[in-house]
């Protein structure tokens, strides 16, 4: 049996098309770990998570034979994924986008990249994943995928206004919960 | 910090934070990725299978309807003979135009030539040369000249003739003179002056012909009892006419007739137009106190005579040689010599227009299908600026009415563009993963492509049955149409010489000389992947337009002036041949030109 690094992208993709067991399992033992935590930011709790990263990675196998550019197969890869995470969200909530914000003003200003650097990237996914679903959805899709909010309401059927109301609030919450764990907060800096 | 800074730090932190991030799934989820797969794997294999003995060697009949909704790209074009030989027919159209000007100009020349005296023959004649009173009557160029050199020659004879009598009859007043000393000095003041005023033609044109105020206080007392016949016959009744006798001594009213004798009305009038000469020319020459008229009839005919002879020559100046620039000066000459048509309210007179106009043009879309909501994505078409020209005849029947006609030139270029748009959310295009063909109802057809590579349109590991996995699509159609048109207007003119308002209406023949169609739906997620329709059209060759305008006119110098038209133009017809859409194009121009008279 070869090594994980033995395996180059075309010899990946040709094992894959090829239904061969070994470049499956190959493939999903390289991008396993960074699919499911994207899955992790998609879904609300661990069981979506799991929905969406089984419905990913069959998605994967099945079309392998559609990939052009072998050497885009990461991103690839990442698109499906995200792809499924969205279906995931489309299917979970019919009323994903009709949820009102609770406004919770935050009192005290906060060093948010001090907030941030105080909490993992677990934890931070985990907030990621308390917010609700429309918010969460966009939120991935902005700020860390880096849709457009013109895409995002194209591909979510939404309008633009709604895509930025809805990034809005999520960071809003977002900054509230962070504001909750960064206690004590450092005081702001003359500068913001 | 401002909100902008604070948002965009956070979103940097957030992303490099959970986009590299990695997390190790749980153990048992290989295991249930791997036995998913085989399991779907497997029922695929076996789904296959059942269809496979249940669909091979099944043949199904295509439904009527669908052959005349779907075109395929490659058969929908139907390039007729006018679009074919488009450039050759502009070109004829050029030519055409060309004819046109060159027709009026011909056309402007034969009636107003008046250095040509044209003798309209009798009705005897036209019957005799044609056999019907009623036809319309001929007269060659040819025979009109040689007709004016005759006439020339015959008047030419009849002058010499006037003035030999003339002088007879001056010998005779002259053989008075020692019975009446007065009046012989009269006589002798007289036939100096006749002398000295048939020496040239120019003096003749001078007020030499008026007698001085005192001769004709004198001339006045001269009576004879001679008889009063003119050479014409025609018998004097009253020696002044009281029209003429208010400035003039000289009674000028007979003067035509002694001429030349001339028996048709154009010669007529010819002479009677240097009546006004002599009346004006007299003008000055009465300052005197008015006496008692006992001027003879046969000295009036003798001076009638001596005019006659000078205008005649005058005449034959007028009718032999170019029109000479002091003739000019002549009050109602000018009406002989100048073949520029003169302003006034019976005015008819060939124009040149040509017209230039920042254009926009639409359309009015209509549907027949029952599927309306397929228009609704062309609310979102843009129409393109473009230039339209025209060059056009315009015949002015009257002070206010001119009729028009040419050709013209102008577009009906339209875009329509998505660039991101959903499958779902776009009704005009249907995509068929199991079949693999994507379907485009356009407002001017509707195509479809089969055998599409729809992996390319579909999300990666999409389904192909499954249109929520169909990814985002681009889609762009442009439609561009050129119309060559002849219009045909009546406009309607109104004001000053210098400016006039001007309203125009009419009808409009087009004629598709220039059509261009194509639809592009491309994938968003590989930009690469675009199926194309060309040429996907069937349009009517031929239409009809309501065109009207309103407008300002400027005079400008030597017959040309500027022209300020807006108009407007909406088709009658159907430019679609296709029955599920009517289209209407319709354009809004705000033309500038030139109007040349001819």
């Amino acid at each position: 049996m070869r090594q994980i690094d033995e395996w180059t992208n075309e010899t990946l993709v040709s094992g894959c098309i090829a239904l061969d067991p070994e470049a499956r399992r190959v493939l999903y033992d390289k991008y396993s770990a960074q699919m499911f935590s994207v899955c992790m930011r998609y879904a609300n709790d661990k069981e979506g998570a799991r929905d969406i990263f089984q419905d990913g990675f069959y998605r994967v196998y099945k079309n392998i034979g559609q990939l052009k550019n072998v050497e885009a197969l990461s991103g690839w890869i990442k698109r499906i994924f995200v792809n499924a995470g969205i279906e995931h969200c489309k299917k979970t909530s019919k009323t994903i986008f009709l949820e009102e914000l609770k406004a919770h003003p935050i009192n005290q200003p906060v060093n948010w990249n001090a907030a941030l650097s105080n909490i993992s990237t677990q934890e931070i996914i985990g907030l990621i994943q308390e917010l609700p679903e429309g918010c969460r959805t966009v939120f991935n899709m902005y700020v860390i995928e880096g849709f457009s909010h013109k895409e995002i309401a194209a591909e979510l059927q939404i309008s633009t206004g709604t895509s930025k109301s809805q990034l809005h609030d999520a960071r809003k919450i977002l900054k509230q919960k962070l504001a909750k764990l960064s206690i004590p907060s450092k005081p702001v800096t003359s500068d913001e | 910090m401002n909100k902008g800074s604070e948002h965009k730090a956070f979103d940097k932190q957030l992303k490099e934070r959970c986009g590299s991030h990695e997390l190790t799934p749980p153990a048992d989820l290989w295991d249930k990725v791997n036995a998913g797969l085989a399991k779907a794997e497997a029922e695929a294999s076996e789904f296959d299978e059942v269809l496979q003995d249940g669909l091979r060697g099944h043949e199904s009949t295509v439904p009527e309807a669908l052959g005349s909704m779907v075109n395929h790209p490659q058969t929908t074009t139907k390039a007729n003979f006018f679009l074919k030989h488009r450039a050759i027919l502009s070109g004829l159209g050029i030519l055409f135009m060309i004819a046109i000007v060159g027709m009026v100009q011909h056309w402007r020349n034969v009636p107003f030539d008046v250095e040509q005296p044209i003798e309209i023959p009798s009705e005897a004649d036209n019957v005799a040369e044609t056999g019907s009173a009623s036809s319309i009557p001929t007269y060659p160029r040819e025979k009109a000249e040689n007709d004016r050199a005759a006439r020339n020659t015959e008047m030419s004879n009849s002058a010499k003739d006037a003035e030999d009598a003339l002088k007879t009859d001056v010998a005779e007043l002259v053989s008075q003179k020692d019975n009446n000393i007065p009046m012989a000095k009269d006589v002798a003041a007289f036939e100096k002056a006749i002398n000295e005023s048939a020496e040239t033609s120019q003096e003749i044109a001078q007020p030499t012909f008026a007698l001085p105020d005192k001769d004709s206080t004198r001339r006045n007392e001269l009576t004879t009892d001679e008889s009063s016949d003119t050479p014409n016959g025609d018998v004097v009744q009253a020696p002044f006419d009281s029209a003429h006798n208010d400035d003039s001594d000289i009674d000028v009213t007979n003067f035509g007739h002694h001429a030349a004798a001339a028996p048709d009305s154009r010669e007529k009038q010819e002479i009677d137009i240097p009546t006004a000469v002599g009346g004006v020319d007299s003008s000055g020459g009465t300052t005197g106190t008015q006496e008692p008229m006992t001027w003879s009839r046969e000295v009036q005919d003798k001076q009638g005579e001596v005019e006659s002879n000078q205008h005649a020559d005058m005449a034959n100046e007028v009718s032999v040689y170019p029109p000479a620039t002091e003739s000019d000066s002549i009050p109602g000459l000018d009406v002989l010599n100048s073949n520029e048509p003169t302003s006034g309210a019976n005015e008819r007179v060939w124009s040149v227009v040509a017209l230039c106009a920042p254009a926009f043009s639409h359309r009015t879309l209509l549907s027949n299908l029952s599927q309306s909501r397929y228009g609704d994505v062309y609310d979102n078409q843009k129409s393109r600026l473009h230039f339209a020209g025209s060059l056009s005849a315009s015949y002015q029947f009257d002070e206010n009415w001119s009729i028009n006609f040419g050709l013209g030139y102008s577009q009906l270029s339209q875009k329509l563009e998505l660039p991101s748009i959903s499958v779902d959310a776009f009704p005009n295009v249907l995509m068929d993963g199991s079949s693999e063909s994507i379907t485009v109802y356009s407002s001017l057809n509707t195509v479809s492509s089969e055998n599409v590579d729809f992996s390319e349109f579909m999300r990666p590991g999409g389904d192909p049955d499954n249109p929520d996995d169909y990814s985002l699509i681009s889609f762009r159609e442009e439609q561009e149409f050129g119309f060559l048109s002849i219009p045909l207007t009546v406009r309607y003119t109104r004001g000053s010489q210098k400016i006039k308002w001007l309203a125009d209406a009419g009808l409009s023949a087009t004629l598709v000389v220039r059509d261009r169609s194509q639809i592009e739906v491309g994938s968003r997620d590989q930009l690469e992947a675009v199926v194309r329709f060309d040429d996907y059209h069937d349009v009517n060759t031929f239409g009809l337009r309501f065109t009207g305008g309103f407008g300002v006119w400027y005079g400008l110098r030597n017959g040309t002036s500027l022209l300020f038209l807006p108009n407007w133009s909406h088709s009658l017809g159907n430019l679609n041949r296709t029955q599920e859409w009517v289209i209407r194009p319709w354009s809004i121009g705000l033309a500038l030109g030139v109007q040349h008279r001819l």
